[in-house]
């Protein structure tokens, strides 16, 4: 329950990142404090220039990932609606749920990793109108995307994402 | 995504931009107020305007001596969980927008793993100090983004005969003298060897600055600010002389930077990294 939020009742899904094997580099970029200093000061010294902030909602969340993860769910632990919805008695397998991660969800430690920056960065790559981007080519900044509701995978495996973008979204 | 065209906080910093004179001044202006709650703080009786408590000055005497080793009693757990904590919090402010803290900072943080009474009251000092002036910030004008700096170095000032280096690294003019700015990065670090002199100590500080620079230059110059030599600033004639070979000594590796940097010899008073090497070697409780 987040009384504050718009949506008081939401259901996220974490996954635990301590049990996933991720050959790649699972380290963050960032930008130090001197890098900030820096850049403030290269707005302030370049004529014209303005400086504006983006914060952008949920970044990690729904991007695509370079390798696929896998979990299972106890089919108790999912409410009925859920199992009704997207007729998941029909993947069940000893009382358990086997899902296929295609996409960022809470937990994963590979979601910061380069390698899916970079994916996000080239598969979202339409411009952005509301920030007023013109070349979405480069920044990540013009990712713009929905999840989308009915992408259950080609080999009868439920997409985690799926699930995931409709329980927030209720 | 949310949107702030007037650009006013970045990385948890507040900015405050005047574009008509071309400067900013950043701060965070909740960060001392949260901090002071969070580790349950009193705001002061009276205001305190001393980061540190004085340290007294032996004038006359042949030697300047260091304390004698703190005798004052160990903190507890919770003491030394408590002094890290705070010395933590106020190490990311100081780096951000209040570098004045970081020589009493890192004092406190070379004793926090065996915090005693004594640390626990320069802590609290320095968090009065903040509670006096819980809004301070660094403000920037514009330049013609030429990285500069000041070094300084304390011979002798720490325990176990180390010295404490100091850098104050702006952006500024390409100007014999270069103009203030507001520092991009501040140091103030124990110099890890043991110096013979004063002139090795602000030679060591030199090589510490002109260390950290080089990062800072090749970020300006792929940011589009191509880097003449840059500029930096010692206060000691003998470790200037060291460097423009007009008193011969044994070359060392620092000498051999040239090639990126030119240094200059001015006055101690102009020398904005004087502030980050004062001793503050802690004094017994009255």
């Amino acid at each position: 329950m987040r009384p504050q939020k718009d949506e008081p009742n939401r259901t996220r899904i974490t996954i635990s990142g301590d049990r996933i094997a991720y050959p790649g580099d699972t380290g963050t970029k960032t930008g130090s404090l001197e890098l900030v200093k820096l850049q403030l000061n290269d707005v302030l010294s370049t004529p014209q220039a303005r400086f504006a902030g983006f914060d952008i909602k949920d970044f990690y969340l729904g991007t695509p990932l370079d390798r696929p993860e896998y979990v299972r769910i106890k089919l108790a632990d999912i409410p009925q609606e859920f199992i009704d919805e997207y007729d998941l008695t029909r993947y069940a397998k000893d009382g358990w749920v086997y899902f296929e991660i295609t996409k960022g969800v809470y937990g994963l430690k590979q979601a910061y990793s380069p390698n899916v920056c970079r994916n996000m960065a080239t598969t979202n790559a339409s411009p952005r109108q509301d920030c007023g981007a013109t070349n979405g080519d480069q920044s990540p900044l013009s990712s713009s995307w929905t999840t989308s509701a009915s992408n259950t995978s080609d080999n009868d495996m439920p997409s985690i994402s799926t699930l995931h973008s409709n329980t927030t979204t209720r | 995504m949310t949107t702030d065209w007037t650009g006013s906080k970045y990385a948890g910093i507040d900015i405050e931009w005047n574009y008509v004179k071309r400067t900013c001044r950043i701060s965070m202006n909740n960060y001392i107020n949260t901090l002071l709650i969070k580790y349950n703080h009193p705001r002061p009786k009276k205001p305190q305007h001393a980061l540190h408590a004085h340290r007294e000055i032996a004038y006359g005497a042949k030697e300047q001596l260091i304390p004698d080793a703190d005798t004052s009693p160990s903190l507890n757990e919770d003491g030394v969980k408590r002094v890290q904590g705070i010395v933590g919090s106020l190490l990311y402010y100081a780096r951000a927008v209040d570098n004045k803290l970081l020589a009493t900072l890192s004092v406190i943080s070379s004793q926090q793993a065996k915090a005693t009474k004594n640390t626990a009251h320069t802590v609290n000092q320095l968090l009065d100090y903040v509670a006096t002036y819980p809004a301070d910030g660094i403000v920037y004008r514009a330049s013609n983004m030429v990285l500069a700096a000041h070094s300084d170095a304390s011979y002798l000032s720490e325990t176990n005969s180390r010295s404490r280096a100091g850098a104050h690294i702006f952006l500024t003019e390409d100007d014999p003298i270069p103009r203030q700015n507001g520092p991009v990065l501040s140091l103030s670090q124990i110099i890890k060897f043991v110096m013979a002199s004063a002139a090795e100590a602000e030679l060591a500080a030199l090589y510490h600055t002109a260390r950290e620079m080089v990062p800072l230059r090749n970020a300006l110059d792929e940011m589009g600010w191509p880097q003449p030599k840059s500029p930096i600033q010692t206060d000691n004639s003998t470790a200037a002389g060291f460097i423009h070979d007009t008193i011969v000594q044994r070359r060392i590796k620092m000498i051999w930077m040239q090639g990126q940097f030119r240094f200059y010899w001015d006055k101690g008073s102009t020398n904005m990294a004087d502030y980050h090497i004062q001793s503050i070697i802690r004094q017994p409780i009255t």
